[in-house]
Order: C-alpha cells, then sequence, then structure tokens
C-alpha cells in the first residue's frame, strides 16, 4: 500500500468504517512506515480531543422566542382566514380578475412576437438589427410585466405565487407592476404569498415608491412573520426613514411581542 | 412506545399540523446551535439564525418532500441561512465570543488540570476557527454531529469521496493551527 492510499482511509478509519481487510492492509503500511504512522497517531488523537469538546448550550429562552413565533405564525394565519370568510373589502383587489388562459394567451403572443419580429428582421443588416433586437427585448420584458400582474390577480393562491416567480423576470418594474406587487404584499389572504411578494420586492429595493410601501406596510399586516420579515429587510437595506414606522410599532400594545422586540431590535440596528 | 420521525413529523407540519414543528425544534434546536456556533464564534447570532432556519423551515415547508432525511434539509436551510446572513451584514463587526469558552472548563481533580484542560478547549476552538469555512464545516459536521460521510455529501452537495478528502486536509490543516497556537501560548 502507498502512502497516499493509507491517507486516504484515515477518515474511514476516525469513523470506524474500515472493514476488517482494510484495518489489516492499513497497519500492514503503518507499521513499515514510520512517517504514515506519526501523522495517524497524531491526527487520530486530535479527532479524539475534537469528539471531547463539550456541548453549548443556547440560552434557554430559545424554546420561548420559538413558540412566540410560532404562535404569531398562527394567529397571522388564523386572521387571515376570518377575513376571507368574512368577505373583507380588499377582496375587491381580486374582484377584477383576469381569466387564466388570458396569461397563457398573453405568453404565446410573447414567444409568436419572439419569432415573427427575429425572423423578420435577420435580413436587415447589423444597425438595424441591434436597434430593433433592443426593441424586442424591451416588448418581451414588457410581456412578462404583464403575464406577472395577471398571474398575480388569480383566485388561487399557487397561481398569485407563480405570478410574483415571473416578477423575478422583471429588470424595471412599471407602475403597474410596482403597484400589484404592493397590493399583495398587504392584501393578499395568503400569509405565503404575502411573503412572497416580500422577497420580490427586495429586489427592487432602490425603487422609492416601493421602500415606502414597505415602511407603510408595517403597521397594516396581520402577520407576524410578514412583520418581522419586512424589519429585517428595512435593517438589511439600511432604511433609517423607518425608524420611526418601527418606534411606533414597538410601542403597539396591540402588537404580538415578538414584533416589538424585533422592531426594538431594528431601531438599534438602525440608529 | 415508539417516537414519531422526523420525516412524519414534518409531512405534518407541511399538510398544516404546525404544532409538530414544536416537536422537530425540541429535537434539533441544540444541534443546530452547535453548528451554527462553531461556524459563527457568535452565540447571539448563533441563537437568531436558530430562529430563522425554523422561521423558513415554516415558510418553505409546503417545499418539503421527504425523500432525503428531515436533518439533510434543515442544515441546507442552515447553511444558508448562515450564508444570506453574512451577506446582508458583511461591514458588521462579528465580535468573537471566545472568553465563553473559558466557562466550559472540564472538571478534573485539581485546578491545575482543570486550567489544561480550559486552555486545551480554547486552543482547539481557535485552531478550529482559522480553518477555512468549507473544512471546519466537513469537520463540524461528521464530527460533532456525528453524521455520515453519505449524509454531509448530500448537505453539501459533492461526493462522499469528496468529503473524505476534505475531511483528512482539514485535520492536518487543524493540526498546523493547533500546533502553532500553542507554540504562541508557551512563548
Amino acid at each position: 500500500m502507498r502512502c497516499k492510499e493509507a491517507q486516504g482511509m484515515l477518515a474511514d478509519l476516525w469513523a470506524e468504517r474500515l472493514e476488517d481487510s482494510q484495518r489489516r492492509a492499513l497497519n500492514d503500511h503503518l507499521v513499515g512506515c514510520s512517517a504514515c504512522r506519526v501523522e495517524q497517531e497524531s491526527l487520530t488523537a486530535l479527532w479524539v480531543k475534537l469528539g471531547a469538546l463539550p456541548e453549548e448550550k443556547p440560552d434557554p429562552s430559545i424554546q420561548a422566542r420559538f413558540q412566540g413565533m410560532l404562535e404569531g405564525y398562527r394567529e397571522g394565519l388564523e386572521r387571515t382566514r376570518n377575513i376571507d370568510r368574512a368577505g373583507d373589502p380588499s377582496k375587491k383587489w381580486f374582484g377584477g380578475l383576469l381569466p387564466f388562459r388570458l396569461a397563457l394567451e398573453i405568453s404565446a403572443a410573447v414567444l409568436v412576437l419572439a419569432v415573427g419580429l427575429l425572423a423578420g428582421r435577420l435580413l436587415g443588416g447589423p444597425d438595424q438589427r441591434s436597434t430593433e433586437l433592443a426593441q424586442l427585448r424591451e416588448e418581451v420584458h414588457d410581456m412578462r410585466q404583464m403575464v406577472s400582474v395577471s398571474l398575480m390577480k388569480q383566485e388561487s393562491a399557487s397561481e398569485r405565487l407563480r405570478g410574483i416567480s415571473w416578477s423575478g423576470q422583471v429588470n424595471h418594474p412599471d407602475p403597474e407592476l410596482r403597484q400589484t406587487l404592493l397590493n399583495t404584499l398587504n392584501f393578499d389572504p395568503s400569509v405565503d404569498v404575502r411573503l412572497a411578494s416580500m422577497d420580490a420586492i427586495s429586489r427592487f429595493a432602490d425603487d422609492p415608491v416601493l421602500r415606502k410601501g414597505l415602511v407603510q406596510s408595517l403597521p397594516r399586516q396581520s402577520s407576524p412573520l410578514v412583520q418581522i420579515g419586512i424589519i429585517d429587510l428595512l435593517v438589511q437595506l439600511q432604511d433609517r426613514q423607518s425608524i420611526e414606522a418601527l418606534r411606533q410599532l414597538s410601542n403597539d400594545a396591540e402588537a404580538n411581542q415578538s414584533v416589538r422586540e424585533r422592531a426594538q431590535w431594528g431601531i438599534k440596528k438602525l440608529s | 412506545m415508539t417516537a414519531i420521525s422526523d420525516q412524519v413529523l414534518m409531512q405534518s407540519v407541511r399538510d398544516g399540523e404546525l404544532d409538530k414543528l414544536g416537536v422537530l425544534f425540541e429535537r434539533h434546536h441544540g444541534m443546530l446551535f452547535n453548528f451554527l456556533l462553531k461556524m459563527t464564534s457568535d452565540r447571539q447570532l448563533s441563537e437568531d439564525l436558530t430562529q430563522e432556519v425554523f422561521v423558513r423551515i415554516l415558510k418553505y415547508r409546503h417545499t418539503y418532500r421527504g425523500n432525503s432525511q428531515f436533518t439533510t434539509w434543515m442544515f441546507q436551510i442552515a447553511r444558508n441561512a448562515r450564508v444570506d446572513h453574512f451577506r446582508k451584514y458583511s461591514g458588521e463587526e462579528t465580535v468573537k465570543k471566545d472568553e465563553q469558552l473559558e466557562e466550559f472548563a472540564a472538571s478534573g481533580p485539581s485546578p491545575r488540570e482543570r486550567l489544561e484542560r480550559e486552555q486545551e478547549i480554547k486552543l482547539l476552538h481557535g485552531a478550529l476557527q482559522q480553518l477555512s469555512e468549507e473544512q471546519r464545516e466537513v469537520l463540524v459536521l461528521s464530527r460533532f454531529h456525528g453524521m455520515k460521510y453519505e449524509q454531509v455529501a448530500e448537505i453539501l452537495n459533492c461526493s462522499t469521496g469528496a468529503i473524505k478528502a476534505r475531511v483528512f486536509r482539514a485535520m492536518q490543516d487543524l493540526k498546523q493551527h493547533f500546533n502553532s497556537l500553542e507554540g504562541e501560548k508557551v512563548s
């Protein structure tokens, strides 16, 4: 056995995975090779020491924090279910539903447009082609926004999630997409959809309208999980303009305790 | 009474029984905290990230497939959460909590032995922190959490052979760092 092969067996030796025949072969090599023997002994001793390192325990409050988070999430889910059952006026937001077929038709139109324009323009000169390709890209980009907006207005939560996912293909949202994302964040009956829209908005965080919308969304949210997500995002963006909103939230007796604590943490991070 | 498996519990959470996540938290938060602590050396951050991992488990529960161990999925989420945190807050200083390690002096019959053990623990932690993240991660998962190399390979998305090679090289480097820290203490 060569030294390299012996070295390659040490990880298995430490994990006690070597078969008897392998162990014998390794031992035979170590008996005859002092360099490998010394290395094996010192590394094995270190492996043993590592295993004897004491395990550390988190602060006992971690359990209570987790329970608070879970309660808050369930509370949020229950509130949105109740709103849904009561027929909240915010459901008007979903009143203007576009049939899903329209989204499919738009997607097909994008494809036909792309293929048609490309085929037609290939015959033109280089300058003409590059201008028209740029136009084509813009048109495809606009179509993507339309698909995203129409999907976000569907009845099914999974369709709305798809719409949010489509917005990920957009580089610069138009006013309608911006407003749709904010409306979804504020009024969607599904917590998961609202969380996904928050993630989508974070991609466009340089947009002042969306940034302002995030801050304004904080007191409106019924889900503590979404509120905590927005607070974390505002801290990540170092948005000092949100300090006042965070202060109001931390003093709001009606707000979930975990949310209030997170708001206080956010204020410290931004100050 | 046989305990319900992690996979079954997580499938229940995915299907709407959110309470069952509490059992998974109870079982695994300690291990998760220790992994994050060895990777970050920051207790407060490790506690925050432990919470964050369970928030993400809740948020993305509908994506749980159940075709691998729950802990594999949990550690994949933990790795992403840690990376996302440092991507967001890369400008912040993280305070190394080396002084907290002094709390963990092993018991021994004499104060001298206790002191020596305390020093050794500090040196080992110091040497671990000097490893690259990739090496530290593979050692923490395979040595401290007793995971089989196959599971570590799944979490880190590489082959079992690569994991074993990394473990060996990490131990070689750990030895070098440990020796040089020991030398600094003596001199």
